[in-house]
């Protein structure tokens, strides 16, 4: 409980009032031009107590401004909710904003991420290298086996070596290794090209 | 919750005397704010009341993300920069950041702006309230110093100086009840001269 008035207003200048003290402090402020005075005066004590300068002897412009400001409507209560909740009210000014044009923001995202899709395809097409495009060829080629059958009896295609010993030993090399053919298309088109039949 | 908050929250429930509240508290340091850039005392005074004519119209858009100070602040800067614009004077060559209005009352800048009877009044009255304070019983002294030299809050103040609440709130109001004494000796307005 703040005993008298004047100390209200020293706890005023301090911040340190709510609710029913501070609506006191309010009527007495509106209705006590002394203790306007002196609450101006503790208000200076303190900005001077924190280093500020006095540039001009000070009057008192509250009333000017409150004359001036008598005609302008007051703020409604609408105002206050937005106000009192900000972040609730920033979500609620969104939600207004996007709530008549969503069908629109929706439509238009979705043919926005249609194209962006179209088009990858498209320049992703027109981009790929034909090698990577010719496995597609050779698988269907491996599994008609005319295909392979053509492909084996080609001579320019084999490596021949004319010395039997050595032949058995690169054959005999590639049946040993042949666990890591999977590892690359080299190996997988080496053991198709190469791999001696019957072996 | 500040009662810089409550008071702006009031205000936009439509409560023009809360409003009030918020000149009276700041107008002697949006003033000097203003003075450094007009000069002219008078002058000084009338781009203050626009800028809080500005505020008031403005205050249902404050959100309370900065503190009401630094955002009059901002107002009254821009206003007085406006009103120098306005009679085809040139603004200051500077930028006032909006950061000094919370930690120095007002900008370093503007200092260069006072003048020699203004700083004689800031000195005397500083002379005057140091001098207050010293003559204060040792707990009143304590407590004034708690609060505007650390800034500490009563509930601070009151764990520190081991007392009530209510204790540090009286403590304060007698330390600034002989204050202010010393100033109506200073500004001429003594009613106990």
């Amino acid at each position: 409980m703040i005993a008298s008035d004047d100390e209200l207003l020293s706890a005023l200048v301090d911040g340190e009032l709510q609710d029913e003290a501070l609506d006191r402090a309010i009527a007495l402020l509106s209705t006590d031009h002394t203790a306007r005075e002196r609450f101006q005066r503790y208000q200076l004590a303190s900005n001077v107590l924190h280093g500020q300068a006095i540039r001009c002897q000070q009057g008192d412009i509250t009333q000017q401004i409150s004359a001036a400001i008598a005609n302008e409507p007051s703020h409604s209560t609408s105002v206050v909710q937005a106000a009192a909740e900000p972040i609730n009210s920033v979500a609620t000014s969104t939600a207004t904003v996007l709530t008549l044009p969503e069908r629109f923001w929706k439509q238009t995202v979705a043919l926005a991420v249609a194209a962006s899709f179209g088009a990858l395809a498209v320049v992703g097409t027109m981009t790929q290298p034909e090698y990577i495009v010719a496995p597609a060829n050779t698988m269907a080629a491996v599994d008609d086996t005319s295909a392979i059958t053509v492909a084996i009896q080609q001579p320019s295609n084999r490596w021949t070596v004319t010395e039997q010993e050595i032949e058995d030993r690169l054959n005999v090399y590639l049946v040993d290794h042949n666990e890591y053919a999977g590892a690359s298309d080299v190996f997988s088109n080496a053991r198709v090209i190469a791999y001696e039949s019957g072996q | 919750m500040s009662v810089d908050q409550e008071l702006v929250l009031r205000v936009q429930a439509g409560d023009k005397k809360a409003f009030d509240v918020l000149i009276m508290k700041y107008q002697q340091r949006i003033i000097n704010v203003i003075t450094g850039f007009v000069h002219d005392p008078s002058e000084a005074q009338d781009v203050a009341q626009e800028a809080f004519i500005k505020a008031y119209r403005a205050i249902p858009n404050f959100r309370g993300d900065s503190a009401f100070y630094t955002w009059l602040y901002r107002i009254a800067i821009n206003t007085s920069k406006n009103h120098l614009t306005a009679r085809a004077r040139r603004p200051p060559a500077m930028d006032v950041d909006a950061a000094d209005a919370t930690n120095v009352f007002d900008a370093p800048e503007l200092k260069e702006f006072e003048t020699p009877e203004s700083n004689l009044v800031t000195n005397e009255l500083e002379q005057a309230i140091h001098q207050a304070i010293d003559e204060l019983q040792e707990d009143t002294a304590t407590a004034i110093k708690l609060r505007e030299f650390e800034g500490m809050s009563y509930e601070e103040i009151s764990e520190a100086m081991e007392c009530p609440i209510g204790t540090v709130r009286s403590r304060i109001f007698r330390a600034r009840e002989a204050i202010e004494q010393k100033i109506q000796m200073i500004m001429g307005e003594g009613e106990q001269q």
